[in-house]
């Protein structure tokens, strides 16, 4: 059960490339997407989630050609978007029952009971009459995430799943994700860089329709292991110092600038060793952003 | 601020693709109208110049009254802009006044809805000036009529919803519903004005028409002929009031709309979450059980599921609640008082009363599909949750196979609730005879399958462009070009066009029994051609987020594999045998392309010298032996005529003509047959040795028609299983006239001559006369019919009953006409019950279906008035008995007919009328007066075969029949004949594309003249001399031609006996009547009251008169006059009549010009008029009558 994407691309009309060659092999478990906005993560999960045609590559799963067997991929795969709506006056419960039956379940007591236990999970259930139109954002999410769980899809496929919920909300999906993902290929696209050191353990990093890395997230944690550099400068130097050193974050620190800096070895005294995390992998492989 | 918003939005709308699509169809439609023959817009009149003055200033009152939707889309969008692309939290909270952003917004959206509107006259003026236009349609550019147009009538029509539009969105940020609950708001408008039209208020509609269609049409109506072509719509009168009107309302709402807004968001509700604990659950149970069950049983329970939830937010929703009201709304009216002119009800019959319900649903029920076609097709992009759904594993026909059922059974739905209203309606109306299978067949089977076809062309057209603007204007487009694709396509080859379902018409005779076969047939067709545009759709039906065409016809050829593959290949190989079936093995009467016409012009290049002015035998005996098969629809018919030479000389060859439809084989005595077309329907003999003169032969001729299994359309709608009707089955000799190509342009196009008009009037034209209006082949004539049908039926024809009897389970009837009659055969079957009775000797009878006996004493009643009135009048009546005779309402139009002493009345006539109200019109009396008439005016005095033979028949029996209701029910009732005439007729010359003639020499085709202005023109004669002097000049008239063959009656001998009986005084007038077209405009300018001592009261009016004679073209002049003209005072209405009590009627010598007028009155009068019961034809009779003012 590997989801594999070779070369796929994707341009846009305008001409920009959305997908460059993208290459990936992702194995069950919870896998980390991340890369900046705009990037081609978005157009990524559209693709696998059968919403639109790649120019060229192909995306199979588990045998299935995704692109071509649209509707078996389909029975396979749960899809929560960044954005979405709902219909207007539909409850909770008709809505999600309604995507049940789409789903396939057309015995109506077995959906009712598992229309109800996903509410439970995901902390709707006193709200299962109401129209989902009146949900705040945070219960919107949630109602989200149920509808993506829905049917124990082996193939999930997440686009900020965490945007909006509270702390609490936030670990109980967690919880909720980190159990599933023991049966399926989980994909998550997030924003939120600890969340993917935290939940995935392989991820991959996306700039400009092009995959930077790929792989095992400690990995990549652990080969920066003495490269990072942190300094506090005054704010004025801030140009000085970017122009000598690849920069990979500036924070505001009580009036003066914390700088980090990736370089193999001290570069400098007043430089002392950090210990790397996947924040700074990320910005030491996408350097422009700093 | 004003500025930079205005100018903002201005720019916004300058962008949008949507505008200019607008202006271009605009444009493109006008361009076509005027350039091509594509599209036809009916000009005023029916004139065939297509760019007059009036035809443009109608369009913008037409287009700017039907574009309200789109105008206002305009100022909804500006509206609702912010709050539906979420900017208003940001746009409000910026320093942005409330006035400038209102009315910035309001300006420049309102200036931008108005520019497609400039797209009518840019492609009329583009259209028109196009080198290949026939140089004869077209006018030069009149511009003020364009300007007037645009500014006068456009632009307040579009300001006005553009309006509400915007102030109610301003309130309810949502286009669609604004959008709904406008057209709501215009169909009621639509609605109320119209009632205040029915009820006399003409005026108050004029004013309250937010379109001002009313008040222009009160500038335009009874404008004739050269009028047309350059008169315009000027901004005066009623128009002008009307504008003011509604711009000050417009201004109003705006003000009242602007005042009470405020720059504050509008917040969605909110849940408000409250943390509970929740009971635990184990992780298994998100899994989703599959049930066992096979696939395809899953799948009808998706699809069953499915249908479910979208019917149920279907008819949640706003759009269906506002139709469905709507329906009601305007079912209420007709159902609850169901008119049928002259301001009578009918009965409720429910065939009538679901006739209503289907036309009156029909409108709404349409534009509810349209819209929720729209609506269902871009749901899930709408509610933003398409890549939630799309990624679901649900096959792809499910969702629009889902919705259109949904929408169907909403639109059944909405159906059921007409049918219950129409029940309800007939059961307050004490009708108990209530028919649920006509609701159901008709209903929610004919109905709603030809609406069900219409949304899965709808949803095709949606799905296909994938955008629903788009999509709306195909539909739009569609509306103007479909009827002229559907005619075209329709009478070429059908059955392609899947909208063109066959006519049905159910009666209570048959009920829908000869039309079954063929609906079913057609029916399993186009629910065929539906099944393929599914397949069509489910394979382009929208999943993923690429919309671009390529990308979906890739998508669609991937999912044509597989199962689905053999599904398409099933259908469509189904579908395609069908259609070849029905093609070729199902008679249907679409004929190829002009054979018709062909035929027609060839018959006249054959025949026309040879035969038009040679003398033929006339035939003088007719025989009938017809065997009739109603439950088969097959008839055999053996006729035998006897051909005499009445001519000197001897005659050799002879033109047979074939009626239509049946299978002849004629056989002439002593002849041989020269020439046989087919296809001409004709026949030629050469009769050897030639026909001495005064010798017969005799001609037999075996008919017969047997109605095919199964017939799409039906050939002959008359034969049917109960009720069959033949008319004109046996050949006919000698060359018909009738027959030559009517249209001038098809002749032209065939290089024939122009279309001769009918004989002109001229009484010294002695070979004219020797043919009646009826038949070129006769005189008088006996006839004898022998009639064989299923035992349990009645066989009628013209004819006293000799014998009856059965015989091998058939029943015979006998029936011999004497003495000689202008040549009627007719023949009918049904199962019918009888009253009998009898008068003056004579056996009346009313022949009528079981169910319908309400108005058979009304009708014995007329038989015996018109009866009574003739033989005292006029003399005495030819037959021993007289008798009418029920039949099916196949022919909706025609109300009654009138053979030799048998007078067939449609079921849907006056059998249905109900007169059970006091005051109603005796409809039903009045028609079985005017068909007894005919006895005496069409079968004893016959009219020559020329200009004016009409006056002769069908204004003497108006004539005829307004004296006995007048002895019968008194002059009220007449009156309200007259004044439905007086409307007819000025209507009916507006309408008339050839000249109009004086009722002298009123042609066939101007029924408008002989019936409406005849009743005029003979009640005024009656006034001036008097009903006796009348009936003597008729009884002279009757003396000399009654009964007689040729040389027939002219309208002269007719004018000639009226003026023996005239004082030579009125002259001037019986001229005026019969020789001229007269019109008069006299007017109530001033109207005082003074009180005089004793209580009396004195009135002086001042009456401005104007005599008007109009030539043929309609070009009127002034000619001076002096004639005594009546002026009435009446107390105020106390009951249905138009006026009160009389209180003084006198006549009053007036003039042309300025008259003065003064009496005296014992009370105050309520009204007062000129001519109050339009003797004289009045252009505008409204401001003939007055409520006077008291002096200060």
């Amino acid at each position: 059960m590997v989801l594999s994407i070779e070369n796929l691309c994707k341009t846009w009309p305008g001409g920009k490339r959305a997908l460059d060659q993208v290459s990936l092999s992702i194995s069950p478990g919870l896998y980390g997407l991340l890369g900046p906005n705009g990037a081609g993560k978005s157009t990524l999960m559209r693709t696998i989630a059968t919403l639109q045609d790649p120019d060229s590559g192909s995306v199979h799963f588990d045998g299935i050609d995704v692109i071509r067997q649209k509707s078996c991929i389909r029975s396979l795969l749960g899809y929560l978007p960044q954005e979405f709506g709902v219909y207007p006056r539909t409850s909770a419960f008709a809505l999600l029952d309604h995507i049940a039956m789409l789903k396939g379940c057309t015995d109506s007591r077995a959906r009712r009971e598992s229309v109800n236990a996903m509410l439970c999970h995901v902390n709707l259930y006193q709200f299962r009459s109401h129209a989902v139109e009146t949900f705040s954002g945070g219960m919107k999410r949630r109602f989200g995430i149920a509808q993506a769980l829905l049917g124990n899809p082996r193939l999930l496929i997440i686009d900020e799943p965490t945007a909006g919920l509270d702390p609490g909300e936030r670990n109980r999906f967690c919880d909720l994700l980190y159990s599933t993902a023991q049966q399926a290929v989980v994909i998550l696209s997030t924003h939120i860089i600890q969340d993917v050191q935290q939940l995935c353990p392989c991820m991959a990093i996306i700039h400009e329709g092009r995959v930077l890395y790929s792989g095992s997230t400690s990995a990549a944690i652990d080969s920066l292991q003495g490269k990072i550099w942190k300094k506090l400068v005054p704010m004025d130097a801030l140009p000085n110092y970017q122009s000598r050193f690849q920069v990979i974050s500036t924070r505001l620190m009580s009036g003066s600038t914390q700088i980090c800096i990736f370089a193999d070895a001290q570069p400098d005294t007043g430089f002392e060793s950090c210990d790397p995390d996947l924040e700074s992998f990320f910005f030491s492989r996408i350097p422009q952003t700093a | 601020m004003f500025r930079a918003v205005f100018w903002f939005e201005l720019c916004f709308w300058l962008r949008s693709r949507l505008l200019y699509s607008l202006l271009l169809t605009t444009t493109g439609i006008l361009f076509l109208s005027m350039a091509t023959q594509l599209i036809r817009f009916r000009g005023p009149g029916g004139i065939q110049i297509r760019n007059t003055a009036l035809t443009v200033q109608l369009l913008y009152q037409y287009l700017s009254a039907a574009g309200f939707l789109i105008f206002a889309s305009f100022p909804i969008a500006a509206a609702t802009r912010d709050h539906t692309y979420q900017m208003s939290e940001i746009i409000f909270t910026t320093s942005v006044s409330r006035f400038g952003w209102l009315l910035g917004r309001f300006t420049a959206s309102t200036i931008i809805a108005l520019i497609p509107l400039c797209g009518i006259s840019a492609g009329i003026l583009i259209g028109s000036v196009m080198p290949w236009n026939d140089p004869a349609q077209f006018v030069p550019i009149c511009w003020p009529a364009h300007l007037l147009g645009l500014a006068a009538i456009a632009v307040p029509n579009a300001l006005l919803p553009a309006t509400i539009a915007f102030v109610i969105s301003l309130r309810i940020p949502n286009a669609v519903s604004v959008q709904i609950l406008l057209a709501t708001l215009w169909f009621g408008t639509d609605l109320g004005t119209d009632l205040l039209r029915i009820y006399d208020h003409e005026l108050l509609a004029a004013m309250l028409d937010p379109f001002g269609s009313i008040a222009v049409f009160q500038q335009t109506k009874y404008l004739t002929g050269a009028k047309l072509q350059t008169e315009y719509v000027t901004l005066v009168g009623y128009l002008l009031w009307n504008r003011v009107l509604w711009l000050s309302i417009s201004a109003l709402i705006l003000a009242v709309g602007c005042r009470r807004f405020q720059l504050t968001p509008r917040r969605n509700r909110l849940a408000v979450e409250t943390h509970r604990p929740v009971p635990g659950h184990d992780l298994r149970s998100f899994a989703l059980t599959h049930s066992a069950t096979p696939a395809f049983l899953n799948r009808a329970r998706q699809l069953l599921n499915l249908t479910r939830f979208e019917f149920r937010s279907a008819v949640s929703g706003p759009l269906f609640i506002i139709i469905s009201g709507f329906v009601l709304w305007t079912l209420a009216f007709p159902l609850l008082r169901y008119e049928t002119g002259y301001g009578q009800q009918s009965l409720p019959v429910t065939s009538a009363v679901v006739e209503v319900i289907a036309e009156r649903c029909r409108f709404p029920t349409l534009i509810f599909i349209v819209v929720a076609a729209g609506m269902l097709v871009h749901r899930e992009r709408d509610c933003r949750i398409h890549e939630i759904i799309s990624t679901l594993p649900h096959p792809d026909w499910l969702f629009c196979c889902g919705r259109l059922l949904a929408m169907t059974l909403a639109v059944a739905m909405m159906l059921t609730t007409g049918a219950v209203m129409g029940v309800f309606s007939q059961l307050i109306r004490g009708f108990t005879n209530l028919q649920p299978e006509v609701y159901v067949v008709s209903l929610l089977g004919v109905e709603l399958l030809r609406l069900f076809v219409v949304a899965v062309l709808v949803f095709t057209v949606q799905i296909c462009t994938s955008s629903r603007v788009c999509g709306y204007m195909l539909c739009l487009g569609n509306e103007i070009i479909s009827p002229y694709f559907i005619s075209q396509l329709a009478t070429n080859r059908g059955l392609i066009s899947i909208l063109h379902q066959p006519s049905l018409i159910y009666s209570d005779f048959y009920g829908f029994a000869p039309y079954a076969g063929g609906l079913l047939a057609f029916s399993i067709w186009s629910l065929l051609l539906c099944a393929v545009l599914c397949l069509l759709m489910s394979l382009l039906w929208q999943r993923g987020n690429d919309t671009a065409i390529m990308t979906r016809l890739r998508e669609a050829r991937r999912r044509l594999r597989g199962r689905t593959a053999v599904a398409a290949a099933v259908i469509c190989g189904t579908t395609t045998l069908y259609g070849v079936w029905l093609h070729t093995a199902v008679t249907n009467h679409w004929d190829p392309n002009n054979a018709p016409t062909d035929a027609a012009a060839d018959y006249e290049t054959r025949f026309r010298t040879r035969f038009e002015n040679k003398p033929h035998p006339r035939i003088t005996d007719l025989r009938y032996e017809v065997d009739l098969f109603p439950k088969e629809r097959s008839v055999r018919i053996r006729s035998t005529q006897t051909l005499q030479n009445r001519n000197a000389a001897p005659q050799a060859e002879i033109l047979v003509n074939l009626p239509s439809g049946l299978q002849h084989s004629v056989r002439l005595e002593q002849a041989h047959l020269l020439l046989d077309l087919p296809a001409l329907r004709a026949q030629v003999y050469r009769i050897e040795p030639p026909l001495l003169p005064g010798d017969s032969i005799r001609m037999h001729c075996t008919s017969s028609y047997d109605a095919p299994a199964l017939e799409l359309d039906l050939e002959f709608r008359n034969l049917v299983q109960n009720g069959l009707t033949l008319t004109h089955f046996s050949p006919t000799i000698g060359y018909e006239a009738d027959r030559e190509l009517q249209d001038e342009q098809e002749r032209s196009k065939r290089g024939l001559p122009q279309l001769r008009p009918s004989p002109p009037l001229d009484p010294d034209n002695l070979t004219a006369r020797r043919n009646h209006k009826d038949s070129t082949d006769s005189d008088l004539v006996t006839m004898e019919t022998i009639i064989s049908t299923e035992s349990d039926h009645v066989a009628i024809a013209p004819g006293t009953l000799l014998r009856s009897w059965n015989q091998q389970n058939r029943q015979y009837f006998h029936y011999r006409l004497d003495p000689p009659t202008p040549k009627a055969p007719m023949v009918l079957s049904a199962r019918l019950r009888v009253a009998r009775d009898q008068c003056n000797g004579i056996t009346t009878e009313v022949w009528y279906h079981p169910d319908h006996k309400w108005n058979v004493p009304s009708m014995m009643h007329g038989l015996h008035s018109a009866l009574n009135y003739g033989i005292q009048n006029f003399g005495p009546y030819q037959f021993s008995f007289a008798r009418i005779v029920e039949f099916p309402r196949y022919e909706n139009h025609i109300a009654a007919m009138a053979f030799p002493g048998t007078m067939p009345y449609s079921e849907a006539g006056g059998f249905i009328t109900d007169i059970r109200s006091p005051g109603a019109f005796e409809k039903a009396f009045f028609i079985v007066a005017h068909e007894v008439a005919h006895q005496w005016w069409a079968y004893q005095v016959i009219g020559a075969n020329m200009e004016g033979a009409k006056m002769l028949s069908e204004t003497l029996a108006e004539y005829t029949a307004m004296m006995v209701l007048e002895r019968e029910f008194g002059s009220e009732m007449v009156r309200r004949h007259l004044r439905v005439a007086h409307h007819n007729y000025l209507a009916g010359r507006a309408l008339d594309t050839r000249n109009e003639h004086p009722l002298s020499r009123v042609r066939p085709d101007q029924s408008y003249l002989c019936y409406y202005k005849g009743s005029l023109v003979m009640y005024h004669l009656r006034q001036l001399i008097g009903e006796e002097k009348i009936n003597a000049a008729l009884r002279r008239l009757l003396k000399k031609f009654g009964g007689k063959g040729p040389p027939y009656a002219t309208s002269t001998d007719l004018i000639n006996e009226f003026k023996a009986e005239t004082p030579a005084e009125h002259h001037a007038i019986l001229d005026d009547l019969f020789n001229r077209i007269i019109l008069f405009s006299n007017k109530i300018t001033r109207s005082d009251i003074r009180q005089l001592p004793a209580g009396r009261q004195q009135i002086t009016l001042e009456i401005e008169c104007r005599k008007l004679e109009s030539d043929e073209k309609g070009v009127e002049r002034e000619v001076p006059f002096e004639q005594d003209i009546e002026i009435g005072a009446f107390a105020a209405v106390d009951d249905h009549r138009k006026y009160g009590a009389a209180l003084y009627r006198q006549m009053h010598r007036l003039r042309s010009g300025r008259n003065t007028v003064v009496f005296e009155t014992t009370e105050i009068p309520d009204t007062v008029a000129v001519d109050p019961f339009f003797m004289l034809i009045d252009r505008n009779i409204d401001d003939n009558v007055v409520s006077p003012t008291a002096e200060p």
